[in-house]
């Protein structure tokens, strides 16, 4: 599938007003095999701030993804604070596949897009390709089950927005 | 100055130690002696702490590591070496290299005060160091080979976070730089 490298973000700061909440790791088996390592559970989250539909003033990405050959999108925004990491994991798409009805993983694409420039220490690492000079707007994706890595090492918060989809042709 | 390096040598020494010796966090130094980094962000973040910015820190003498020979190797008057394993879960947050027990040991001297920083091992998935390099722009290390590192002096923000399952040994050899 063929993304834009950049989308222009023109909603400022509004994605820093939002409230998020932050909840365990979604994959309880990882969780424990992380902890194992020495992680903190309590530095292992991401701050979701969930979207039944994406606000107006996001119209700026909508028309974009509205564009891309996929179906079923779903909007969250994340705020990673300070200090957190979630290592090397690949996502289960529990919720995600059986409200759709997904049978093939493989199918489901997720983008995530930056809403700020990257401060040092900000990482996001999808398969062997690592982001870290980033810029705001600047796009990243993966499909499946493809390894990918997080943390914010930095001294302020990450904000992305990520959006899941099913590739129209499944 | 920054620079990047490989040093052909003999790690084991360095990999055979106990870092059950030692426990610690830089955390409370680094905030107070370098309030103007943090504060370029607005104050050093709560969600950083004694129990994630741990290090494990050894130090090894001149009757265990052979300094002359790492002078040869590197171009430094090497005065410490120290090793760190920095376990998984782990962040050294974004500081400068201020040469504190140099600058102890030699209060009067002016020379060039560098710090090699060298991979013990081969790099690991979740293995970051990010760094300002020579025109002060930020990049980020990873897939290293054991021996390779920098050296570079107080002049080069640099931060260090092990997002991996596996511990992450670095080096430092801190001395006088030979120009």
């Amino acid at each position: 599938m063929d993304l834009p490298k950049n989308i222009t973000i023109d909603w400022a700061d509004k994605h820093k007003d939002l409230e998020y909440s932050y909840e365990d790791f979604k994959d309880p088996e990882k969780i424990i095999q992380w902890q194992n390592c020495g992680f903190d559970l309590q530095r292992l989250k991401i701050g979701l701030h969930q979207l039944k539909n994406p606000y107006d003033w996001m119209k700026c990405v909508t028309e974009v993804i509205n564009g891309l050959p996929i179906k079923n999108t779903a909007y969250c925004i994340h705020c990673m604070t300070p200090g957190n990491f979630l290592p090397t994991h690949s996502d289960l798409y529990g919720y995600y596949a059986q409200k759709n009805n997904i049978k093939n993983i493989q199918n489901i694409v997720r983008i995530i897009i930056f809403l700020d420039d990257s401060v040092p220490g900000q990482l996001l690492v999808i398969d062997d390709n690592c982001y870290t000079n980033y810029k705001k707007g600047d796009v990243a994706h993966w499909t499946g089950s493809t390894p990918h890595l997080t943390a914010n090492l930095s001294e302020v918060n990450r904000y992305t927005l990520q959006i899941t989809g099913t590739l129209v042709n499944d | 100055m920054i620079k990047k390096i490989k040093l052909d040598y003999d790690f084991s020494v360095f990999l055979n130690a106990d870092y059950n010796q030692h426990k610690g966090s830089c955390l409370s130094y680094q905030v107070r002696e370098q309030e103007d980094i943090h504060a370029t962000f607005g104050g050093f973040p709560e969600s950083y702490h004694e129990d994630n910015t741990q290090i494990q820190q050894l130090w090894f003498d001149n009757d265990v590591v052979d300094y002359d020979q790492l002078e040869k190797l590197l171009s430094i008057e090497v005065v410490t070496v120290s090793t760190i394993l920095q376990p998984p879960g782990n962040t050294i947050t974004m500081h400068r290299d201020t040469f504190f027990k140099i600058n102890k040991m030699y209060p009067e001297d002016t020379r060039k005060k560098v710090r090699a920083n060298i991979y013990l091992e081969d790099w690991a998935p979740g293995h970051f160091i990010n760094y300002q390099d020579e025109d002060k722009e930020w990049q980020t290390s990873t897939h290293w080979t054991a021996g390779e590192g920098f050296i570079w002096d107080s002049e080069h923000l640099h931060l260090s976070a092990n997002a991996g399952l596996t511990p992450k040994y670095t080096l430092q050899i801190s001395g006088f730089y030979n120009e």
